[in-house]
Protein backbone atom coordinates (compact mmCIF):
# COMPACT_ATOMS: atom_id res chain seq x y z
CA UNK A 1 0.00 0.00 0.00
CA UNK A 2 2.57 2.50 1.15
CA UNK A 3 4.93 1.51 -1.65
CA UNK A 4 2.18 2.04 -4.23
CA UNK A 5 1.34 5.42 -2.79
CA UNK A 6 4.99 6.42 -2.89
CA UNK A 7 5.19 5.36 -6.49
CA UNK A 8 2.24 7.51 -7.53
CA UNK A 9 3.64 10.46 -5.59
CA UNK A 10 7.00 10.17 -7.27
CA UNK A 11 5.39 9.73 -10.70
CA UNK A 12 3.36 12.83 -9.98
CA UNK A 13 6.54 14.68 -9.01
CA UNK A 14 8.26 13.67 -12.25
CA UNK A 15 5.27 14.80 -14.27
CA UNK A 16 5.16 18.07 -12.43
CA UNK A 17 8.89 18.66 -12.94
CA UNK A 18 8.54 17.84 -16.62
CA UNK A 19 5.69 20.26 -17.05
CA UNK A 20 7.65 22.98 -15.28
CA UNK A 21 10.60 22.40 -17.59
CA UNK A 22 8.32 22.62 -20.62
CA UNK A 23 6.78 25.80 -19.21
CA UNK A 24 10.12 27.51 -18.74
CA UNK A 25 11.30 26.29 -22.14
CA UNK A 26 8.36 28.01 -23.85
CA UNK A 27 8.82 31.21 -21.86
CA UNK A 28 12.55 31.39 -22.46
CA UNK A 29 12.25 30.59 -26.15
CA UNK A 30 9.85 33.52 -26.50
CA UNK A 31 12.14 35.82 -24.50
CA UNK A 32 15.00 34.92 -26.84
CA UNK A 33 12.90 35.44 -29.97
CA UNK A 34 11.74 38.80 -28.68
CA UNK A 35 15.10 40.10 -27.58
CA UNK A 36 17.45 38.73 -30.25
CA UNK A 37 16.36 41.02 -33.11
CA UNK A 38 16.71 44.03 -30.81
CA UNK A 39 20.18 42.98 -29.66
CA UNK A 40 21.40 42.44 -33.21
CA UNK A 41 20.04 45.85 -34.13
CA UNK A 42 22.23 47.42 -31.44
CA UNK A 43 25.19 45.31 -32.55
CA UNK A 44 24.66 46.40 -36.15
CA UNK A 45 24.60 50.04 -35.12
CA UNK A 46 28.12 49.70 -33.72
CA UNK A 47 29.71 48.00 -36.70
CA UNK A 48 31.38 49.13 -39.86
CA UNK A 49 29.35 48.60 -42.99
CA UNK A 50 31.68 45.99 -44.51
CA UNK A 51 32.06 44.28 -41.17
CA UNK A 52 28.31 43.70 -40.98
CA UNK A 53 28.21 42.15 -44.42
CA UNK A 54 31.25 39.93 -43.84
CA UNK A 55 30.75 38.79 -40.25
CA UNK A 56 26.95 38.60 -40.19
CA UNK A 57 24.38 39.82 -37.71
CA UNK A 58 25.44 37.88 -34.61
CA UNK A 59 29.14 38.80 -34.56
CA UNK A 60 30.27 41.33 -31.97
CA UNK A 61 31.66 44.55 -33.42
CA UNK A 62 35.47 44.56 -33.70
CA UNK A 63 35.73 47.99 -32.20
CA UNK A 64 32.44 49.76 -31.40
CA UNK A 65 31.80 52.48 -33.96
CA UNK A 66 30.17 55.08 -31.73
CA UNK A 67 30.62 57.63 -34.46
CA UNK A 68 27.72 55.97 -36.30
CA UNK A 69 25.50 57.62 -33.71
CA UNK A 70 27.24 60.98 -34.04
CA UNK A 71 26.94 60.73 -37.80
CA UNK A 72 23.24 59.83 -37.71
CA UNK A 73 22.62 62.64 -35.23
CA UNK A 74 24.33 65.42 -37.20
CA UNK A 75 24.73 64.44 -40.85
CA UNK A 76 21.60 62.28 -40.88
CA UNK A 77 19.58 65.10 -39.20
CA UNK A 78 18.48 62.72 -36.45
CA UNK A 79 19.15 65.55 -33.97
CA UNK A 80 16.56 67.74 -35.72
CA UNK A 81 13.98 64.97 -35.95
CA UNK A 82 14.56 64.07 -32.32
CA UNK A 83 14.07 67.66 -31.15
CA UNK A 84 10.90 67.95 -33.25
CA UNK A 85 9.49 64.80 -31.75
CA UNK A 86 10.26 66.06 -28.24
CA UNK A 87 8.53 69.40 -28.93
CA UNK A 88 5.45 67.80 -30.46
CA UNK A 89 5.18 65.12 -27.78
CA UNK A 90 5.43 67.58 -24.90
CA UNK A 91 2.92 69.92 -26.51
CA UNK A 92 0.41 67.13 -27.13
CA UNK A 93 0.79 65.77 -23.60
CA UNK A 94 0.36 69.20 -21.98
CA UNK A 95 -2.54 70.38 -24.13
CA UNK A 96 -4.19 66.97 -24.19
CA UNK A 97 -4.12 66.57 -20.42
CA UNK A 98 -5.29 70.12 -19.70
CA UNK A 99 -8.21 69.92 -22.12
CA UNK A 100 -9.19 66.34 -21.32
CA UNK A 101 -9.20 67.02 -17.57
CA UNK A 102 -11.34 70.12 -17.94
CA UNK A 103 -13.81 68.31 -20.23
CA UNK A 104 -14.13 65.31 -17.92
CA UNK A 105 -14.50 67.69 -14.96
CA UNK A 106 -17.29 69.56 -16.72
CA UNK A 107 -19.09 66.39 -17.75
CA UNK A 108 -18.83 64.45 -14.48
CA UNK A 109 -18.46 66.88 -11.58
CA UNK A 110 -20.00 70.15 -12.77
CA UNK A 111 -23.22 68.47 -13.94
CA UNK A 112 -23.49 70.34 -17.22
CA UNK A 113 -26.55 69.56 -19.36
CA UNK A 114 -26.49 66.95 -22.19
CA UNK A 115 -23.72 64.94 -20.53
CA UNK A 116 -24.51 61.76 -22.44
CA UNK A 117 -24.37 63.62 -25.72
CA UNK A 118 -20.90 65.06 -25.00
CA UNK A 119 -19.66 61.66 -23.93
CA UNK A 120 -21.01 60.18 -27.15
CA UNK A 121 -19.19 62.85 -29.19
CA UNK A 122 -15.90 61.99 -27.52
CA UNK A 123 -16.53 58.30 -28.09
CA UNK A 124 -16.49 58.92 -31.84
CA UNK A 125 -12.85 59.92 -31.49
CA UNK A 126 -12.09 56.60 -29.86
CA UNK A 127 -13.81 54.30 -32.33
CA UNK A 128 -12.77 56.14 -35.50
CA UNK A 129 -9.26 55.19 -36.64
CA UNK A 130 -6.70 57.94 -37.01
CA UNK A 131 -6.51 57.33 -40.76
CA UNK A 132 -10.04 58.71 -41.18
CA UNK A 133 -8.96 62.31 -40.55
CA UNK A 134 -5.66 62.46 -42.43
CA UNK A 135 -6.70 63.37 -45.97
CA UNK A 136 -9.27 66.04 -44.97
CA UNK A 137 -6.85 67.45 -42.38
CA UNK A 138 -4.29 67.96 -45.13
CA UNK A 139 -6.65 70.30 -46.98
CA UNK A 140 -8.05 71.96 -43.84
CA UNK A 141 -4.60 72.76 -42.51
CA UNK A 142 -3.58 74.18 -45.88
CA UNK A 143 -6.71 76.32 -45.90
CA UNK A 144 -5.96 77.91 -42.51
CA UNK A 145 -2.23 78.18 -43.16
CA UNK A 146 -1.14 75.63 -40.57
CA UNK A 147 0.14 73.04 -43.06
CA UNK A 148 3.89 72.50 -42.64
CA UNK A 149 4.00 74.01 -39.14
CA UNK A 150 4.38 72.40 -35.72
CA UNK A 151 0.64 72.93 -35.23
CA UNK A 152 -0.09 70.48 -38.05
CA UNK A 153 1.66 67.84 -35.98
CA UNK A 154 0.29 68.94 -32.61
CA UNK A 155 -3.40 69.77 -33.08
CA UNK A 156 -4.75 66.58 -34.73
CA UNK A 157 -2.94 64.48 -32.13
CA UNK A 158 -4.24 66.69 -29.33
CA UNK A 159 -7.78 66.23 -30.67
CA UNK A 160 -7.36 62.45 -30.52
CA UNK A 161 -5.89 62.67 -27.02
CA UNK A 162 -8.78 64.81 -25.75
CA UNK A 163 -11.31 62.23 -26.93
CA UNK A 164 -9.51 59.38 -25.26
CA UNK A 165 -8.68 61.34 -22.12
CA UNK A 166 -12.17 62.75 -21.58
CA UNK A 167 -13.41 59.17 -21.73
CA UNK A 168 -10.64 57.57 -19.70
CA UNK A 169 -10.87 60.10 -16.83
CA UNK A 170 -14.62 59.89 -16.23
CA UNK A 171 -14.51 56.89 -13.85
CA UNK A 172 -11.75 58.57 -11.82
CA UNK A 173 -13.86 61.71 -11.46
CA UNK A 174 -16.90 59.62 -10.54
CA UNK A 175 -14.93 57.92 -7.76
CA UNK A 176 -14.51 61.20 -5.92
CA UNK A 177 -17.21 61.50 -3.24
CA UNK A 178 -19.74 64.24 -3.91
CA UNK A 179 -19.57 65.37 -0.23
CA UNK A 180 -15.96 66.34 -0.70
CA UNK A 181 -16.85 68.59 -3.61
CA UNK A 182 -19.86 70.05 -1.76
CA UNK A 183 -17.65 70.83 1.22
CA UNK A 184 -15.13 72.68 -0.86
CA UNK A 185 -17.93 74.69 -2.48
CA UNK A 186 -19.30 75.55 0.98
CA UNK A 187 -15.80 76.60 1.99
CA UNK A 188 -16.00 79.16 -0.75
CA UNK A 189 -13.99 77.38 -3.44
CA UNK A 190 -15.04 78.19 -6.99
CA UNK A 191 -15.00 75.64 -9.83
CA UNK A 192 -11.35 76.35 -10.56
CA UNK A 193 -10.01 76.06 -7.05
CA UNK A 194 -12.10 72.93 -6.41
CA UNK A 195 -10.44 71.37 -9.44
CA UNK A 196 -6.93 72.47 -8.58
CA UNK A 197 -6.95 72.12 -4.78
CA UNK A 198 -9.21 69.14 -4.20
CA UNK A 199 -9.56 67.04 -7.33
CA UNK A 200 -6.22 67.18 -9.13
CA UNK A 201 -4.19 65.75 -6.22
CA UNK A 202 -6.67 62.87 -5.98
CA UNK A 203 -6.63 62.27 -9.74
CA UNK A 204 -2.88 62.19 -9.98
CA UNK A 205 -2.60 58.38 -10.50
CA UNK A 206 -5.11 58.37 -13.37
CA UNK A 207 -3.50 61.42 -14.93
CA UNK A 208 -0.02 59.95 -14.84
CA UNK A 209 -1.26 56.83 -16.66
CA UNK A 210 -2.78 59.12 -19.25
CA UNK A 211 0.41 61.17 -19.68
CA UNK A 212 2.40 58.03 -20.41
CA UNK A 213 -0.27 56.84 -22.81
CA UNK A 214 -0.21 60.16 -24.70
CA UNK A 215 3.58 60.25 -24.69
CA UNK A 216 3.98 56.82 -26.27
CA UNK A 217 1.18 57.42 -28.77
CA UNK A 218 2.60 60.73 -29.94
CA UNK A 219 6.24 59.70 -29.88
CA UNK A 220 5.49 56.76 -32.17
CA UNK A 221 2.90 58.38 -34.40
CA UNK A 222 3.48 57.84 -38.08
CA UNK A 223 0.29 58.84 -39.87
CA UNK A 224 0.02 62.53 -39.00
CA UNK A 225 3.74 63.06 -39.55
CA UNK A 226 3.74 61.29 -42.90
CA UNK A 227 1.14 63.49 -44.59
CA UNK A 228 0.55 66.72 -42.66
CA UNK A 229 4.07 68.13 -42.95
CA UNK A 230 6.45 67.93 -45.89
CA UNK A 231 9.44 70.05 -44.84
CA UNK A 232 12.47 68.09 -43.69
CA UNK A 233 13.00 70.50 -40.76
CA UNK A 234 9.59 69.51 -39.34
CA UNK A 235 9.84 65.75 -39.64
CA UNK A 236 9.35 63.60 -36.56
CA UNK A 237 11.18 60.34 -35.95
CA UNK A 238 8.91 57.53 -37.22
CA UNK A 239 8.40 59.06 -40.65
CA UNK A 240 11.91 60.50 -40.85
CA UNK A 241 13.25 57.00 -40.35
CA UNK A 242 11.42 55.85 -43.44
CA UNK A 243 12.88 58.55 -45.68
CA UNK A 244 16.23 57.98 -43.99
CA UNK A 245 15.99 54.34 -44.99
CA UNK A 246 15.58 55.29 -48.63
CA UNK A 247 18.43 57.81 -48.58
CA UNK A 248 21.04 55.64 -46.85
CA UNK A 249 20.08 52.13 -48.00
CA UNK A 250 23.76 51.43 -48.59
CA UNK A 251 24.81 52.29 -45.03
CA UNK A 252 23.08 49.76 -42.81
CA UNK A 253 24.87 50.62 -39.52
CA UNK A 254 23.80 54.25 -39.87
CA UNK A 255 20.17 53.20 -40.27
CA UNK A 256 20.51 50.89 -37.28
CA UNK A 257 21.91 53.72 -35.15
CA UNK A 258 19.03 56.01 -36.19
CA UNK A 259 16.49 53.32 -35.37
CA UNK A 260 18.00 52.91 -31.91
CA UNK A 261 17.96 56.68 -31.35
CA UNK A 262 14.29 56.84 -32.34
CA UNK A 263 13.34 54.24 -29.73
CA UNK A 264 15.44 55.22 -26.70
CA UNK A 265 13.16 57.75 -24.94
CA UNK A 266 10.06 55.56 -25.29
CA UNK A 267 11.91 52.48 -24.08
CA UNK A 268 13.41 54.28 -21.07
CA UNK A 269 10.00 55.64 -20.09
CA UNK A 270 8.56 52.16 -20.53
CA UNK A 271 11.16 50.46 -18.37
CA UNK A 272 10.57 52.96 -15.56
CA UNK A 273 6.77 52.95 -15.73
CA UNK A 274 5.96 49.43 -16.95
CA UNK A 275 3.04 49.00 -14.57
CA UNK A 276 1.41 52.27 -15.55
CA UNK A 277 1.90 51.58 -19.27
CA UNK A 278 0.21 48.22 -18.89
CA UNK A 279 -2.57 49.67 -16.79
CA UNK A 280 -3.31 52.23 -19.49
CA UNK A 281 -3.27 49.58 -22.20
CA UNK A 282 -5.50 47.14 -20.35
CA UNK A 283 -8.14 49.65 -19.31
CA UNK A 284 -7.92 51.47 -22.63
CA UNK A 285 -8.46 48.28 -24.58
CA UNK A 286 -11.40 47.09 -22.52
CA UNK A 287 -13.10 50.42 -22.80
CA UNK A 288 -13.14 50.43 -26.57
CA UNK B 1 -25.28 70.04 -4.36
CA UNK B 2 -25.41 73.70 -5.19
CA UNK B 3 -27.64 74.49 -8.16
CA UNK B 4 -26.39 76.95 -10.70
CA UNK B 5 -28.42 79.52 -12.60
CA UNK B 6 -28.64 78.93 -16.37
CA UNK B 7 -26.27 81.83 -17.01
CA UNK B 8 -23.69 80.50 -14.57
CA UNK B 9 -24.02 77.07 -16.15
CA UNK B 10 -23.43 78.53 -19.60
CA UNK B 11 -20.26 80.16 -18.29
CA UNK B 12 -19.15 76.88 -16.74
CA UNK B 13 -19.59 75.10 -20.05
CA UNK B 14 -17.80 77.82 -21.97
CA UNK B 15 -14.85 77.70 -19.58
CA UNK B 16 -14.45 73.97 -19.04
CA UNK B 17 -16.05 72.06 -21.89
CA UNK B 18 -15.72 74.41 -24.84
CA UNK B 19 -11.90 74.64 -25.24
CA UNK B 20 -11.44 70.88 -25.43
CA UNK B 21 -14.56 70.35 -27.47
CA UNK B 22 -13.53 73.05 -29.97
CA UNK B 23 -10.07 71.57 -30.61
CA UNK B 24 -11.56 68.10 -30.83
CA UNK B 25 -14.31 69.17 -33.23
CA UNK B 26 -12.05 71.25 -35.46
CA UNK B 27 -9.28 68.67 -35.80
CA UNK B 28 -11.13 65.41 -35.46
CA UNK B 29 -14.91 65.42 -35.78
CA UNK B 30 -15.12 67.71 -38.79
CA UNK B 31 -12.33 66.02 -40.80
CA UNK B 32 -13.83 62.61 -39.99
CA UNK B 33 -17.09 63.70 -41.64
CA UNK B 34 -15.31 65.45 -44.52
CA UNK B 35 -13.47 62.23 -45.39
CA UNK B 36 -16.75 60.58 -46.31
CA UNK B 37 -17.77 63.52 -48.48
CA UNK B 38 -14.46 63.59 -50.36
CA UNK B 39 -14.94 60.03 -51.56
CA UNK B 40 -18.05 61.13 -53.44
CA UNK B 41 -16.18 63.55 -55.73
CA UNK B 42 -14.13 63.24 -58.87
CA UNK B 43 -11.07 64.89 -57.41
CA UNK B 44 -7.59 64.62 -58.82
CA UNK B 45 -4.95 67.21 -57.98
CA UNK B 46 -5.70 70.37 -56.05
CA UNK B 47 -9.20 71.19 -57.19
CA UNK B 48 -12.34 69.41 -56.12
CA UNK B 49 -14.20 68.21 -59.25
CA UNK B 50 -17.78 67.14 -59.89
CA UNK B 51 -19.95 65.17 -57.51
CA UNK B 52 -19.98 61.61 -58.84
CA UNK B 53 -21.82 59.73 -56.11
CA UNK B 54 -20.47 56.25 -55.51
CA UNK B 55 -18.39 56.13 -58.70
CA UNK B 56 -15.12 55.94 -56.74
CA UNK B 57 -16.42 52.96 -54.82
CA UNK B 58 -17.51 51.28 -58.04
CA UNK B 59 -14.02 51.80 -59.43
CA UNK B 60 -12.63 49.77 -56.54
CA UNK B 61 -14.29 46.62 -57.86
CA UNK B 62 -12.18 46.65 -61.03
CA UNK B 63 -8.87 47.63 -59.40
CA UNK B 64 -6.59 44.60 -59.53
CA UNK B 65 -3.99 46.03 -57.13
CA UNK B 66 -6.69 46.78 -54.60
CA UNK B 67 -8.16 43.30 -54.98
CA UNK B 68 -4.76 41.74 -54.30
CA UNK B 69 -4.30 43.97 -51.27
CA UNK B 70 -7.70 42.93 -49.91
CA UNK B 71 -6.71 39.28 -50.19
CA UNK B 72 -3.52 40.14 -48.28
CA UNK B 73 -5.34 42.00 -45.54
CA UNK B 74 -7.81 39.14 -45.10
CA UNK B 75 -4.84 36.83 -44.61
CA UNK B 76 -3.31 39.24 -42.08
CA UNK B 77 -6.60 39.48 -40.23
CA UNK B 78 -6.72 35.72 -39.87
CA UNK B 79 -3.11 35.69 -38.64
CA UNK B 80 -3.69 38.56 -36.18
CA UNK B 81 -6.79 36.92 -34.75
CA UNK B 82 -5.14 33.54 -34.20
CA UNK B 83 -1.38 33.27 -33.62
CA UNK B 84 -0.69 36.23 -31.30
CA UNK B 85 -3.93 35.49 -29.46
CA UNK B 86 -3.00 31.85 -28.84
CA UNK B 87 0.57 32.72 -27.84
CA UNK B 88 -0.48 35.65 -25.69
CA UNK B 89 -3.12 33.60 -23.91
CA UNK B 90 -0.74 30.72 -23.24
CA UNK B 91 1.92 33.08 -21.86
CA UNK B 92 -0.58 34.96 -19.70
CA UNK B 93 -1.84 31.69 -18.22
CA UNK B 94 1.67 30.39 -17.46
CA UNK B 95 2.78 33.72 -16.03
CA UNK B 96 -0.26 34.25 -13.86
CA UNK B 97 -0.77 30.69 -12.59
CA UNK B 98 2.60 28.97 -12.94
CA UNK B 99 4.52 30.60 -10.05
CA UNK B 100 7.19 31.62 -12.54
CA UNK B 101 10.38 33.20 -11.30
CA UNK B 102 11.04 36.60 -12.86
CA UNK B 103 7.45 36.87 -14.06
CA UNK B 104 7.62 40.67 -14.09
CA UNK B 105 10.83 40.74 -16.13
CA UNK B 106 9.38 38.30 -18.64
CA UNK B 107 6.25 40.39 -19.03
CA UNK B 108 8.37 43.50 -19.54
CA UNK B 109 10.25 41.74 -22.34
CA UNK B 110 7.13 40.40 -24.06
CA UNK B 111 5.49 43.80 -24.21
CA UNK B 112 8.68 45.59 -25.29
CA UNK B 113 8.11 45.36 -29.09
CA UNK B 114 4.94 47.43 -28.67
CA UNK B 115 7.00 50.36 -27.45
CA UNK B 116 8.87 50.69 -30.75
CA UNK B 117 7.42 52.85 -33.47
CA UNK B 118 6.05 50.87 -36.40
CA UNK B 119 8.75 52.10 -38.78
CA UNK B 120 11.46 50.88 -36.43
CA UNK B 121 9.81 47.46 -36.29
CA UNK B 122 9.68 47.31 -40.09
CA UNK B 123 13.34 48.30 -40.35
CA UNK B 124 14.29 45.81 -37.68
CA UNK B 125 12.83 42.99 -39.72
CA UNK B 126 14.60 44.13 -42.86
CA UNK B 127 17.67 43.23 -40.79
CA UNK B 128 16.49 39.98 -39.36
CA UNK B 129 15.35 38.76 -42.78
CA UNK B 130 18.14 40.29 -44.86
CA UNK B 131 19.44 37.94 -47.59
CA UNK B 132 23.16 38.50 -46.80
CA UNK B 133 23.59 39.21 -43.13
CA UNK B 134 20.07 38.58 -41.77
CA UNK B 135 20.09 36.51 -38.60
CA UNK B 136 17.27 34.26 -39.78
CA UNK B 137 19.47 32.96 -42.59
CA UNK B 138 22.30 32.48 -40.09
CA UNK B 139 20.01 30.46 -37.83
CA UNK B 140 18.85 28.43 -40.83
CA UNK B 141 22.52 27.62 -41.51
CA UNK B 142 23.11 26.55 -37.90
CA UNK B 143 20.46 23.89 -38.27
CA UNK B 144 22.03 22.70 -41.51
CA UNK B 145 19.07 23.88 -43.53
CA UNK B 146 21.12 26.04 -45.88
CA UNK B 147 18.74 25.16 -48.70
CA UNK B 148 16.09 27.28 -47.03
CA UNK B 149 18.25 30.43 -47.17
CA UNK B 150 16.45 33.12 -49.09
CA UNK B 151 15.66 36.84 -49.18
CA UNK B 152 12.58 36.32 -47.03
CA UNK B 153 11.08 39.73 -47.73
CA UNK B 154 12.28 39.91 -51.32
CA UNK B 155 10.89 36.57 -52.45
CA UNK B 156 7.24 37.02 -53.55
CA UNK B 157 6.33 33.57 -52.27
CA UNK B 158 7.61 34.15 -48.71
CA UNK B 159 7.27 37.93 -48.29
CA UNK B 160 3.69 37.87 -47.05
CA UNK B 161 4.38 35.14 -44.50
CA UNK B 162 7.50 36.96 -43.34
CA UNK B 163 5.39 40.07 -42.72
CA UNK B 164 2.82 37.94 -40.90
CA UNK B 165 5.56 36.52 -38.65
CA UNK B 166 6.69 40.06 -37.92
CA UNK B 167 3.19 40.99 -36.74
CA UNK B 168 3.14 37.99 -34.40
CA UNK B 169 6.41 39.15 -32.87
CA UNK B 170 4.95 42.62 -32.49
CA UNK B 171 1.47 41.75 -31.18
CA UNK B 172 1.63 38.77 -28.83
CA UNK B 173 2.88 40.79 -25.87
CA UNK B 174 -0.07 43.13 -26.24
CA UNK B 175 -2.50 40.22 -26.06
CA UNK B 176 -0.59 38.78 -23.11
CA UNK B 177 -0.86 42.02 -21.13
CA UNK B 178 -4.62 42.29 -21.60
CA UNK B 179 -5.30 38.65 -20.75
CA UNK B 180 -2.93 38.82 -17.79
CA UNK B 181 -4.81 41.83 -16.40
CA UNK B 182 -8.07 39.92 -16.82
CA UNK B 183 -6.68 36.86 -15.04
CA UNK B 184 -5.69 38.93 -12.01
CA UNK B 185 -9.38 39.62 -11.46
CA UNK B 186 -10.38 35.94 -11.23
CA UNK B 187 -10.79 35.09 -7.52
CA UNK B 188 -8.13 32.66 -6.29
CA UNK B 189 -10.81 30.78 -4.32
CA UNK B 190 -12.21 29.39 -7.58
CA UNK B 191 -8.89 27.73 -8.35
CA UNK B 192 -8.50 26.45 -4.79
CA UNK B 193 -11.93 24.84 -4.94
CA UNK B 194 -11.10 23.25 -8.29
CA UNK B 195 -7.83 21.91 -6.91
CA UNK B 196 -9.65 20.28 -4.00
CA UNK B 197 -11.93 18.64 -6.53
CA UNK B 198 -8.85 17.20 -8.19
CA UNK B 199 -8.82 19.36 -11.33
CA UNK B 200 -5.39 19.62 -12.98
CA UNK B 201 -3.94 22.80 -14.53
CA UNK B 202 -5.41 22.09 -17.98
CA UNK B 203 -8.85 21.43 -16.54
CA UNK B 204 -8.62 24.59 -14.43
CA UNK B 205 -7.66 26.58 -17.49
CA UNK B 206 -10.63 25.22 -19.46
CA UNK B 207 -13.24 25.44 -16.74
CA UNK B 208 -12.23 28.57 -14.85
CA UNK B 209 -9.81 30.79 -16.77
CA UNK B 210 -11.40 30.62 -20.22
CA UNK B 211 -15.01 31.25 -19.14
CA UNK B 212 -13.92 34.14 -16.90
CA UNK B 213 -12.10 35.81 -19.79
CA UNK B 214 -15.01 35.83 -22.20
CA UNK B 215 -15.13 39.61 -22.15
CA UNK B 216 -11.41 39.96 -22.81
CA UNK B 217 -11.71 37.44 -25.62
CA UNK B 218 -14.26 39.34 -27.67
CA UNK B 219 -12.41 42.59 -27.12
CA UNK B 220 -9.06 41.07 -28.07
CA UNK B 221 -10.39 39.49 -31.25
CA UNK B 222 -11.94 42.72 -32.38
CA UNK B 223 -8.88 44.77 -31.44
CA UNK B 224 -6.73 42.37 -33.42
CA UNK B 225 -8.91 42.83 -36.51
CA UNK B 226 -8.79 46.62 -36.08
CA UNK B 227 -5.02 46.46 -35.61
CA UNK B 228 -4.64 44.32 -38.72
CA UNK B 229 -6.32 47.09 -40.71
CA UNK B 230 -4.26 49.88 -39.15
CA UNK B 231 -0.69 48.71 -38.53
CA UNK B 232 0.33 49.20 -42.16
CA UNK B 233 3.27 51.62 -41.45
CA UNK B 234 5.18 48.53 -40.37
CA UNK B 235 4.65 47.06 -43.83
CA UNK B 236 5.56 50.36 -45.45
CA UNK B 237 8.94 50.22 -43.73
CA UNK B 238 9.58 46.51 -44.21
CA UNK B 239 8.57 45.98 -47.84
CA UNK B 240 6.76 49.09 -49.16
CA UNK B 241 4.06 46.68 -50.22
CA UNK B 242 6.45 44.73 -52.43
CA UNK B 243 7.99 42.83 -54.03
CA UNK B 244 5.60 43.94 -56.75
CA UNK B 245 2.36 44.11 -54.79
CA UNK B 246 2.96 40.90 -52.84
CA UNK B 247 2.51 42.54 -49.41
CA UNK B 248 0.37 45.53 -50.40
CA UNK B 249 -2.49 46.31 -48.02
CA UNK B 250 -5.46 48.65 -48.64
CA UNK B 251 -4.43 51.39 -46.18
CA UNK B 252 -0.96 51.71 -47.68
CA UNK B 253 -2.43 51.63 -51.16
CA UNK B 254 -5.09 54.23 -50.31
CA UNK B 255 -2.55 56.71 -48.97
CA UNK B 256 -0.36 56.06 -52.02
CA UNK B 257 -3.24 56.84 -54.35
CA UNK B 258 -3.68 60.07 -52.40
CA UNK B 259 -0.08 61.20 -52.07
CA UNK B 260 1.64 59.77 -55.18
CA UNK B 261 -1.21 59.93 -57.69
CA UNK B 262 -2.93 62.93 -56.04
CA UNK B 263 -6.26 61.18 -56.51
CA UNK B 264 -8.11 62.56 -53.49
CA UNK B 265 -11.52 61.11 -54.32
CA UNK B 266 -10.41 57.56 -54.99
CA UNK B 267 -7.86 57.53 -52.13
CA UNK B 268 -10.58 58.73 -49.73
CA UNK B 269 -12.93 56.00 -50.95
CA UNK B 270 -10.35 53.31 -50.13
CA UNK B 271 -9.54 54.77 -46.72
CA UNK B 272 -13.24 55.28 -45.91
CA UNK B 273 -13.97 51.66 -46.68
CA UNK B 274 -11.35 50.75 -44.09
CA UNK B 275 -12.79 53.24 -41.63
CA UNK B 276 -16.23 51.67 -42.04
CA UNK B 277 -14.75 48.19 -41.54
CA UNK B 278 -13.03 49.41 -38.36
CA UNK B 279 -16.31 50.94 -37.14
CA UNK B 280 -18.22 47.74 -37.83
CA UNK B 281 -15.72 45.79 -35.72
CA UNK B 282 -15.86 48.39 -32.92
CA UNK B 283 -19.65 48.25 -32.92
CA UNK B 284 -19.29 44.49 -32.63
CA UNK B 285 -17.84 44.97 -29.14
CA UNK B 286 -20.91 46.86 -27.99
CA UNK B 287 -23.40 44.47 -29.56
CA UNK B 288 -21.71 41.45 -27.98
CA UNK B 289 -21.45 43.26 -24.64
CA UNK B 290 -25.12 44.20 -24.66
CA UNK B 291 -26.17 40.67 -25.46
CA UNK B 292 -24.12 39.30 -22.58
CA UNK B 293 -25.38 41.84 -20.07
Amino acid sequence: MIMAARKTVSAWRVRRAASRVAMYAVLILLVVTTVTPLVTLILASLKKDMELIKAGGFALPNSPQWQNYALAWSKGHMGIYFTNTVIVTIAVCALGIALAVSCAYAIVTLHIPFRRFWTFLFMIGIVFPESSIIIPSYFNLRLVGLYDTYWALILPQTALSIAFGAFFLQPAFKDIPQELIDCSVLDGCGDFSTLFRILLPMLQPAISVLVIFFFLGTWNDFLVASILVSKDELRTLPFALLSFLKRYTANAPLIAASTVISAIPAVVLYLIFFRKVVQGVATGALKE
Amino acid sequence: MVRKTPVAMAWTMALFLLPGLAVYAAFFLIPAVQGFLYSLYDWEGYRMGAFIGLENYRKMASDEVLKGSIVNILYFMVVYATLPVALGLACAEILSRGRVRGSLAIRIVYYLPQIFNLTAVGILFRWVLHPDYGILNTVVDWFGLGGLRRPWLGDPSTAIHAVAAMTVWFMFGYVMVIFFAGMQRIPASLYEAAMLDGAGPVRQFRSITLPSLRNEFTVILILMLINALNTYPMIAAATEGGPGYATMVPALYGFRVFSYQSNVGYGSAIIDTLVVATLVFSMGVYVLREREA
